[in-house]
């Protein structure tokens, strides 16, 4: 099961929570950050992931609210309210009574997220305005009680429609998706929204319900279903299927600068989004995977989109095991740009060998795709603190990953390694650019202070790796001396706002990379304060307090570069705790 | 985080756990093990999953025909048509054109089951009469064309209704299956329907629609998971829920309502109500045989008894052991459940299983200890101490599980790939287990021997924690063959039967038996089975309106046994036994 995530198709994870019905927690990675491997720590803010089956921290506080129906403004039972402070990993979920109340009790001192969700309606977060933004998070106390942590929930949009072939039939089993564009990595993408769309019935009908209000694009794509891909492991497909569908966005192109865009209000319903599927040339894929000693290598080869159109699921995916001789068949392939790759079987191990292939499959077959692996590079070192004391915390509770230092990247490792008692580690089966990342699950208050190799400060600017070089002497250094930025968000007249982000960000523009240690976003709490723990000293910071700052925006160089004219300079000192007041900007993301 | 991937790779890692054979994967219905009495009939593709192809293989043999809509004869576009061969380890997928024509060409000669599917309607394989039987295989000789193979499919059922909660409103996000009895490890058992349309998520309106059934007797069961998998949340749980409900609006599966569709009938007033429930949480203490806590082990809750194929529906309810080795569920419904908590990889990993009745009250306290599994090393000989005409790559060794109710809540299976040396080493195995061969074709498992003790249909349980070396796979290029043609009283050959092959000696029935295998005839009234154990006393029966899997059952075979004719079978013979239809219903 866990071989799969070692390819980095990670960014649909924050969307598939968005998917499970929860809104996006600040914190918890959000929605697209795309990052490497399976223990993935968001880049930015520190947060305790938890160790899976622990049992949460308990404390004395309190959260206590209502959910009602916005339209009706009559309560809501049965919807499910979640709080949770990524930072001291304390949390709650509960589900309203028949009287719409809720209570989430013993909950530790820290700054929560509280969101509610149920079925067919839109989740929001407490304090959330508007769908694409974050909400206001709940500073609390040890014995404080939160009151009227209220809720009011929309009725989510609709789309419907009627999917059928170009002769007009219905088209069964057809994946439909609703998709929006979102920042993700520092620019807008298109990616789905709706949980993971519908699938049409025997009369071709489709229903993407839960929809927030705004703009969407439907997309369709058929006949590639979990089914086929069993199939296609011990069964050659046979080339008579010359052609097929490929996916296709409304009202009915394959190209997605062709797609006309669905506006929907608040609860709007819109049933009239049929569209036809034509047919067109599906491609084979053949070709040899060799290994490093060229071998003929073995292993499944997968065959993904090429760049993320948040349609991993549903999208011309299919697998092929390896004949021994090294070679691998795909059919049914659309048009399009694809990344090849393969898995080695059975356990992993670090003489695995990995391969990703960037091709582009036009209406022609390919032939003779050569794939060759390598067992990537191998990197040892130790874990640190700054003061050269022995580690006061325990190797399991140091986290580790490699994570690919450009956005949207598929790559293959860099999963978390284990840490020896004498704190040294080996990652292995690494490939590409990685920037190492880390944080202490326990106890709190450590930051990832820097990487270093021989000496040389790796932090930012990452290790290329060579595949089959072992590099030795990896540093990985964490310190106590954490940075706190904290502070009161206020309007011209000087009143606190809590309807706001706070941005942080380096005055250095080749800082605002992917990935960058030194880019934060916040909101206030219900108090108008923001808080931004653990950003790297000695750097000079820009911040800035706006509105209808989009979820991921604060990354869009072109957001920053207008925010660097309207933000305030700030310096931070090491372990420096600074209070620093910001005045709303009317600057308009 | 790991809840996330999970949603993501979830249809690569299904493909994977196929190939791997891997231990954690879900049980499948009718065993999913391989090639038990009856279980290759259908999903002709499952018969060759779990292998990578060996040399695609280029035959000079063709197969065409036309696919059409059962009720009015009209051709259907791009109906799937999947053919395959186990013994000539061939397979391919074609689509039929705007006529419903299809041509698989390059085949390879041998005997092929051929399927044709198309959404909506539903699943036939060549020669299939009724649903849950199996189809007519088609004999393919070298450069041979058979054409006008004809398939014509019924328009598939229809279920659909409104799920609703206790208040009358309803529910989004709700999972709805269509389930039958069907046969599965011997037994009947309620899973779910195989078809993938047979399941769907309510939407908004609390609408569900299962499309493309075959006609039969039908339960639904409707569930809302709320939450995610315990797994990765370590989230208090909540108070209460909705335990699975079955259609007319009950939890319990015995109350359960059928709902019978013929032919194409759609019905469409299947709507219940959801049961709301008390959910309880579980909690307590894994402990390694070493006395330490089971750090980073898995407690898994597997729903036990009555529906075989619930335990894979539900998607089990996992947690994951703590530092201080204990661990947390939250969210269970009262039932009976098996929980059974793993450590470790699958080579030095130990295990421990508890049989438990949930009720109305959290259950705290729950103490389990595990056993590391047995390990065992042998090595493959062929019986004439020749050397084998294949790599050993191609070879596979699998230690079943013997017990079929331990099979269907997922014990799991050791499996191992031979070395250049010939050796291998199965480890992790607990339950009772048979030792099993997948061997190129021309070489069948002849005897399994551990130290000289003849093992071979013995189900072993290891020593736990204990490393046994000493097991020997025989392996023999006399592979027996019967063959015969199914006539009726008239000495007409029949097509539309099953052969079922048993030995009179009952203790050799079961589970997994060596000794029992099902046929169909092929086009031409031949049957066909291969490499069947020499016995003294087979019986063989032809017999209409068998259902897929109903071969294994020993309860069934004891009716039929005094009908059988009886025949022995020698090592490695090929013989002709023809059997008359009997006219037992």
């Amino acid at each position: 099961m866990v071989r799969a995530v070692f390819f980095s198709v990670s960014l649909l994870l924050g969307l598939s929570a968005s998917a499970a019905g929860q809104a996006p927690q600040p914190g918890a990675p959000a929605p697209g950050q795309p990052t490497q491997g399976m223990q993935q720590m968001p880049p930015r803010t520190p947060v305790r992931p938890g160790r899976p089956g622990e049992a949460p921290p308990k404390g004395t506080a309190i959260i206590r609210g209502m959910v009602m129906a916005a339209d009706t403004g009559t309560p809501l039972r049965r919807v499910q309210v979640r709080a949770l402070s990524p930072e001291t990993r304390g949390g709650g979920v509960t589900s309203t009574g028949a009287d719409g109340r809720f209570e989430i009790k013993e909950l530790p001192a820290g700054r929560y997220t509280v969101s509610a969700s149920k079925g067919a309606f839109v989740a929001i977060q407490y304090g959330q305005k508007r769908p694409s933004e974050p909400g206001t998070p709940i500073e609390l106390a040890d014995g404080q009680i939160a009151e009227k942590v209220n809720f009011s929930l929309s009725r989510g949009a609709v789309i419907a429609g009627r999917i059928v072939d170009e002769s007009g039939e219905a088209m069964s089993g057809v994946n439909v998706q609703a998709m929006r564009y979102a920042f993700i990595a520092g620019s807008r993408r298109l990616t789905p929204a709706g949980g993971m769309g519908d699938r049409t019935d025997d009369q071709g009908a489709y229903r993407v319900y839960g929809l927030a209000p705004g703009d969407y694009y439907v997309s369709a794509t058929s006949g590639f279903g979990a089914g086929n891909m069993v199939m296609n492991l011990g069964t050659t497909v046979s080339n008579t299927e010359a052609d097929g569908y490929a996916p296709t966005y409304y009202p009915g192109t394959p190209n997605l600068s062709e797609a006309q865009r669905v506006t929907l209000k608040l609860g709007q319903e819109n049933a009239n989004i049929h569209f036809t599927l034509n047919p067109t040339r599906l491609a084979q894929v053949r070709g040899r995977v060799l290994n490093s000693r060229g071998e003929a290598g073995r292993g499944m080869v997968m065959i993904l989109p090429g760049e993320f159109n948040g349609m991993l699921m549903m999208g011309p995916n299919t697998t092929s095991m390896t004949a021994p001789d090294g070679s691998f068949l795909l059919s049914n392939v659309a048009p399009g740009r694809y990344n090849l790759s393969i898995r080695p079987m059975g356990m992993p191990g670090a003489t695995d060998e990995y391969a990703v292939l960037p091709i582009t499959v036009a209406s022609d077959d390919l032939d003779n795709v050569m794939l060759t692996t390598g067992v990537g590079a191998i990197a040892r070192g130790v874990v640190q603190t700054d003061d050269g004391t022995p580690p006061p915390f325990r190797p399991d509770d140091v986290q580790l990953f490699a994570s690919t230092a450009e956005p949207m990247m598929m790559s293959a490792g860099g999963g978390p390694p284990k840490i020896n008692p004498d704190y040294t580690f080996e990652m292995t089966s690494l490939f590409d650019r990685r920037l190492v990342r880390g944080a202490i699950q326990n106890p709190t208050g450590w930051y990832l202070k820097g990487v270093f190799v021989e000496g040389e400060d790796v932090t930012d600017s990452g290790v290329e790796f060579t595949p089959g070089r072992t590099y030795e002497g990896l540093q990985v250094v964490f310190s106590q001396k954490t940075t706190e930025l904290s502070g009161l968000v206020t309007d011209s007249r000087g009143r606190p706002v809590v309807d706001a982000s706070v941005v942080v960000f380096p005055a250095n523009r080749e800082r605002w990379t992917y990935q960058s240690r030194y880019l934060r976003t916040a909101r206030p709490d219900t108090e108008g304060r923001y808080n931004i723990k653990s950003l790297p000293p000695g750097e000079d910071y820009l911040i800035i307090a706006v509105q209808n700052l989009e979820q991921g925006q604060g990354g869009d160089p072109d957001f920053l570069t207008r925010a660097r004219e309207e933000a305030k300079s700030l310096g931070l000192n090491e372990g420096e705790k600074k209070a620093v007041d910001v005045k709303l900007s009317t600057l308009v993301p | 985080m790991f809840r996330a991937i999970v949603a993501v790779a979830f249809v690569l890692a299904s493909a994977a756990a196929f190939a791997q054979g891997d231990p954690n994967a879900p049980p499948r219905p009718g065993g999913g093990q391989g090639a038990g009495p009856g279980q290759g009939g259908r999903g002709p593709a499952r018969a060759q999953a779990g292998r990578p192809p060996a040399e695609l293989p280029k035959g000079t043999s063709v197969l065409r025909g036309q696919i059409v809509a059962a009720d009015n004869g009209s051709p259907i576009r791009r109906a799937q048509v999947r053919v395959s061969s186990t013994e000539a380890r061939d397979g391919r997928v074609a689509t039929t054109d705007a006529q419903g024509r299809f041509e698989i060409k390059e085949l390879v000669a041998g005997r092929y089951t051929m399927t044709a599917s198309k959404a909506g309607f539903v699943s036939l394989q060549y020669g299939q009469r009724r649903a849950s039987e199996s189809g007519t295989p088609i004999e393919l000789g070298d450069g041979q064309t058979l054409d006008k193979l004809a398939i014509a499919l019924p328009r598939g059922s229809v279920l659909a209704g409104r799920i609703t909660d206790e208040f009358g409103e309803p529910v989004a996000n709700a999972t709805v299956i269509a389930m039958r009895y069907a046969y599965a490890a011997g037994a009947r058992r309620m899973t779910p329907t195989g078809a993938q349309n047979a399941r769907d998520t309510t939407d908004d309106q609390g609408h569900y629609r299962l499309f493309g059934l075959p006609p039969g007797a039908y339960y639904v069961t409707a569930m809302l998971r709320t939450g995610g998998p315990e797994i990765t949340d370590p989230m208090g749980g909540e108070q209460s829920g909705y335990a699975p409900t079955y259609y007319p609006g009950t939890p319990n599966v015995n109350e359960a309502q059928r709902v019978t569709l013929a032919v194409s009938q759609e019905n469409s007033n299947v709507s219940f109500g959801l049961i709301a429930t008390k959910l309880v949480k579980l909690s307590g203490l894994v402990i390694t045989s070493q006395g330490t806590p089971a750090i980073n082990g898995v407690v898994m809750l597997v729903a036990s008894g009555g529906a075989g194929g619930r335990a894979a529906l539900q998607g089990g309810n996992g947690s994951r052991v703590d530092q201080t080795g204990a661990f947390r569920m939250t969210n269970v419904a009262p039932g009976r459940y098996q929980v059974q908590a793993r450590l470790g990889g699958r080579g030095e990993g130990e295990l421990a299983k508890m049989d438990l009745t949930v009720g109305a009250d959290d259950v705290d306290g729950l103490m389990l200890i595990t056993a590391p599994g047995a390990k065992v090393g042998g090595n493959v000989v062929s019986d004439t101490g020749d050397p084998f005409d294949f790599r050993p790559q191609q070879l596979q060794i699998a230690a079943r599980v013997a017990d079929a109710d331990a099979q269907m809540i997922g014990a799991g299976g050791g499996q191992a790939r031979v070395g250049d040396d010939w050796a291998f080493e199965l480890a992790n195995l607990s339950d009772a287990r048979l030792i099993r061969a997948a061997a190129p074709q021309g070489w069948t498992l002849k005897s399994v021997n551990l130290n000289g003790q003849d093992i071979t249909d013995v189900p072993t349980e290891f020593p736990p924690g204990q490393t046994l070396t000493g097991l020997q796979v025989t392996l023999t290029r006399k592979v027996s063959a019967l063959t015969g043609v199914v006539a009726d009283d008239k000495g007409k050959p029949v097509l539309d039967a099953t052969v079922i092959i048993f030995p009179a000696d009952e203790k050799l029935w079961t589970y997994q038996s060596r000794f029992i295998k099902a046929a169909r005839p092929d086009q031409d009234g031949t049957y066909r089975v291969t490499a069947l154990p020499p016995n003294e006393a087979y019986l063989a029966v032809a017999l209409q309106g068998l259902e897929d899997g109903q071969a294994g059952d020993p309860e069934f075979l004891a009716t039929i046994k005094d009908t059988a004719a009886k025949f022995s079978l020698g090592d490695g013979e090929t013989k002709a036994v023809d059997v008359k239809l009997s006219t037992r219903q």
